[in-house]
């Protein structure tokens, strides 16, 4: 029953009133027609029926400002996702990061130089450089800096198209060769060189560089 | 009928009864139908928007909540149906006012059989309902006369509870008008 107490008496005058009003009788085949049309409705598959729903135009209702927050929000992360893809592929890699074991490594050529990475596994030196033909042979040569990988020591060089001879010094001391180079060569004064070749990077293999 | 005998039925019709939803319809026709005369005032409109309607909540079964009453619920389709054939009824008008051969036929549809407005010449209630604005009229009659909750009337206009409840005493005070001018005239 309808709680009429909200109401003032005028009101609940009138809705008593309201309560009370006549409705007319329905057509007598009203339900038989609704009927004969839902066991048409049955007939129809469940992929029909939901193809039907699809098909015909439906009314939606929706508050403004949710497309409009959705369409918002989609700027905002493609303008954020275009700035970190831009951002990622401008960004220059250091060059010559030993990963697994080789320990020269070479990046893409920019102005007629490759960089090539050197990298040396030492762990009883405090100190550790790089000499070699491309500088000269200089006493105190290229200093080169702990790895993040534990006892390695890398650095990298651009160097040129052609043939080079390296060697790693420790603690300002101690002369060695590459001992993962291929390719050594005595300087005729008792000392073991390791050799490098520069090629067209693009065209040779990797393994290349430590060839003759 | 009550609740828990209906909800029994909305159940069996999930499940493919047809007989079941044909007592349903049996139960909800007369309202269903009067809300469409009410609507469209034309008989032959109402009893195919009532079919429409119930049709169209035999489809929908399976979104009618089971925790919600069913009458509502379709009372809510039936609003929506109705409103539709008044916008497009609307449309259509639109299209057919420049036409001269369709004049007459404009008058027609006035002239024609008019089962509302002929009961509501014998009801003044109906005849003053009938003068009130359609939202206003059909907040009444969900109170009053069908017994739905606040909620209920509020998702069947798709309008705010507070909205609902403000809408109901406007109705109440402007049929109280209505109905005082029709006894002083």
């Amino acid at each position: 029953m309808t709680d009429f107490q909200d109401l003032n008496p005028r009101q609940r005058e009138t809705a008593r009133l309201v309560a009370g009003m006549r409705y007319s009788p329905p057509p007598p085949d009203l339900a038989a027609g609704v009927m004969r049309r839902v066991a048409a409705t049955r007939r129809r598959t469940l992929w029909q029926r939901m193809f039907g729903w699809f098909v015909t135009p439906q009314n939606i209702r929706v508050r403004p400002w949710i497309p409009a927050a959705a369409f918002a929000a989609l700027i905002v992360f493609m303008a954020g996702s275009g700035q970190f893809y831009w951002r990622t592929l401008l960004q220059h890699e250091p060059a010559g990061t030993p990963d697994r074991g080789g320990e020269v490594q070479a990046s893409l050529p920019a102005d007629g130089t490759v960089e090539v990475a050197f990298s040396i596994h030492v762990t009883d030196a405090k100190k550790v450089a790089l000499i070699g033909s491309f500088n000269n042979w200089q006493k105190h040569g290229v200093e080169l800096r702990p790895s993040a990988r534990e006892g390695w020591w890398t650095v990298s060089l651009p160097l040129k198209r052609g043939r080079y001879e390296y060697a790693f010094v420790l603690d300002g001391m101690r002369v060695v060769p590459d001992p993962d180079s291929l390719l050594n060569r005595d300087d005729g004064f008792g000392n073991l060189n390791s050799v490098i070749i520069v090629e067209d990077y693009a065209k040779r293999p990797l393994s290349s560089l430590h060839g003759a | 009928m009550r609740d828990g005998e209906v909800s029994k039925l909305v159940e069996r019709t999930k499940r493919g009864d047809a007989k079941a939803y044909a007592s349903l319809v049996r139960r909800y026709q007369t309202p269903v139908y009067n809300l469409m005369l009410r609507m469209t005032r034309c008989s032959e409109t109402a009893l195919d928007l009532a079919q429409d309607t119930f049709v169209r909540a035999y489809e929908r079964i399976e979104f009618c909540d089971a925790e919600r009453n069913f009458f509502p619920w379709l009372y809510t389709l039936g609003m929506n149906v109705a409103r539709d054939h008044l916008r497009r009824q609307k449309r259509q008008a639109g299209k057919l006012q420049s036409l001269d051969e369709t004049a007459d036929d404009s008058r027609a549809l006035i002239d024609m059989d008019d089962q509302y407005a002929q009961a509501s010449d014998r009801d003044s209630v109906n005849q003053a309902l009938a003068q009130l604005p359609d939202d206003m009229r059909e907040a009444l009659v969900m109170r009053f006369r069908e017994e739905f909750s606040y909620q209920e009337i509020a998702d069947a206009l798709h309008i705010g509870l507070s909205n609902a409840k403000m809408k109901v005493h406007r109705a109440l005070d402007l049929l109280r008008k209505v109905m005082a001018k029709e006894e002083c005239s």
